[in-house]
C-alpha cells in the first residue's frame, strides 16, 4: 500500500538519487588533468620537475619512455615520458583507507614533447575521491592535487 | 500524476548505475607469486605485453609502513598504444595499462583494474572511444580469466 503512492515512489527516487546526481556534476566541473606548458627542452624539463618532486617531499621513483620494454631497445618514443613518484605517507594513509585506490597508482606526472614546446601533465587525483564516492580520501586527493598543480607549475616556470 | 510516477521510477532505475565504483575486481584462492604468474600469463593471452611489476609492499615497508602483498602489473600493447597516441597524445595520461594484485584475508588473491570508461566522457574525443572500450574489455577479460571464469 505505501508503495502505491506515486509521490512517495517520486520521493524516495529523489532521496537515493540527489546525492550521486550531485557527484556525478561535481565531477563534471572538476578539470580532468592538471597541465602546464613550457618552452624548455625535454631534459630540462625532465631535471626540473624532478627538483620539483623532490623539494615537494615525494620520492623520485623512475622515468620512463611511454613505450618503454615494448618497443625494441634503441626505438623508443622519447617524446613522451612518464615519470613516477611517491609520498609513502600519503599513500600508507589511502590505501588503509580504501584498498581499491591501488588501481590509480602510483603518482605519474606526463611529458609530451608537442614539437614546438613540452606539455606537462597528469591526471587530476580530485577525480579519484570524487568517482570512489570515498569521503576520507577527499581531503588526501585534494592535497595531491594541489601538489601536482605546484609540481607542475614549478618545473614548468 | 502518471508522468511523477515515471519520473521517480526512472531516477529509481538510474539510481544502481551512478552508485557503481570505478573499479572492478575479482579474487580467488591462491599463492600471491601463483596468482602473479598466473596474471602475466592472462595478459599475454590477450595480446599484451607485461612490462614490469611494480613492488608497492616492499617500497612500504622500507619505509617502515606495514603493508598487506600489493603489487602493480603494468601492460601494454605498442601497435595499439601508438594508434591512440597518433589520434591524441594525451592518452598517454591513461598508460600504461595496469592490475593490481593483492592479498586480501582468508588467503584469497584480489585484482583490481580502474574503469577506463570514465574516461570517454574527460577525453571527449570519439576517435578514441574504440580504444578505450577495447582496452576496457580486454582488461576485464583478463581478470576473469585469472579468476578461472
Amino acid at each position: 500500500m505505501f508503495f502505491r503512492s506515486p509521490f512517495i515512489l517520486l520521493l524516495l527516487g529523489l532521496i537515493l538519487v540527489a546525492p550521486h546526481h550531485a557527484m556525478a556534476a561535481e565531477q563534471s566541473t572538476l578539470q580532468p588533468f592538471i597541465s602546464a606548458k613550457t618552452k624548455k627542452t625535454m631534459g630540462q624539463a625532465l631535471a626540473d620537475l624532478n627538483a620539483a618532486i623532490e623539494s615537494s617531499n615525494y620520492v623520485f621513483i623512475r622515468r620512463q619512455d611511454v613505450d618503454q620494454d615494448l618497443a625494441e631497445s634503441g626505438q623508443e618514443n622519447h617524446r613522451i615520458v612518464f615519470v613516477f613518484f611517491c609520498n609513502f605517507a600519503m599513500l600508507d594513509s589511502a590505501l588503509k583507507i580504501d584498498p581499491g585506490v591501488g588501481v590509480f597508482l602510483p603518482c605519474k606526472i606526463t611529458l609530451i614533447d608537442t614539437g614546438d614546446e613540452i606539455e606537462i601533465i597528469a591526471a587530476n587525483p580530485a577525480l579519484v575521491s570524487h568517482a570512489l564516492n570515498e569521503p576520507r580520501l577527499d581531503e588526501l586527493c585534494d592535497k595531491l592535487t594541489s601538489d601536482y598543480r605546484n609540481i607542475i607549475e614549478e618545473a614548468a616556470q | 500524476m502518471k508522468a511523477m510516477l515515471l519520473a521517480g521510477l526512472l531516477f529509481l532505475a538510474t539510481y544502481p548505475a551512478l552508485a557503481e565504483r570505478p573499479i572492478i575486481s575479482v579474487s580467488k584462492q591462491a599463492e600471491f607469486r601463483a596468482a602473479e604468474d598466473d596474471m602475466v600469463i592472462a595478459i599475454m593471452n590477450h595480446g599484451y605485453k607485461p612490462t614490469k611489476t611494480q613492488p608497492i609492499d616492499h617500497g612500504l615497508r622500507a619505509k617502515g609502513y606495514e603493508s598487506r602483498d600489493y603489487h602493480l602489473v603494468l601492460f601494454g600493447n605498442l601497435d595499439e598504444q601508438e594508434k591512440a597516441i597518433a589520434i591524441e597524445p594525451r592518452i598517454a595520461v591513461l598508460l600504461p595499462l595496469k592490475i593490481m594484485i593483492y592479498r586480501i584475508e582468508g588467503g584469497r588473491i584480489g585484482a583490481s583494474i580502474p574503469d577506463l570508461s570514465m574516461w570517454k566522457q574527460l577525453y571527449r574525443n570519439e576517435q578514441l572511444n574504440p580504444v578505450i572500450d577495447k582496452w576496457q574489455r580486454d582488461s576485464e577479460s583478463i581478470l576473469k580469466e585469472f579468476a578461472g571464469r
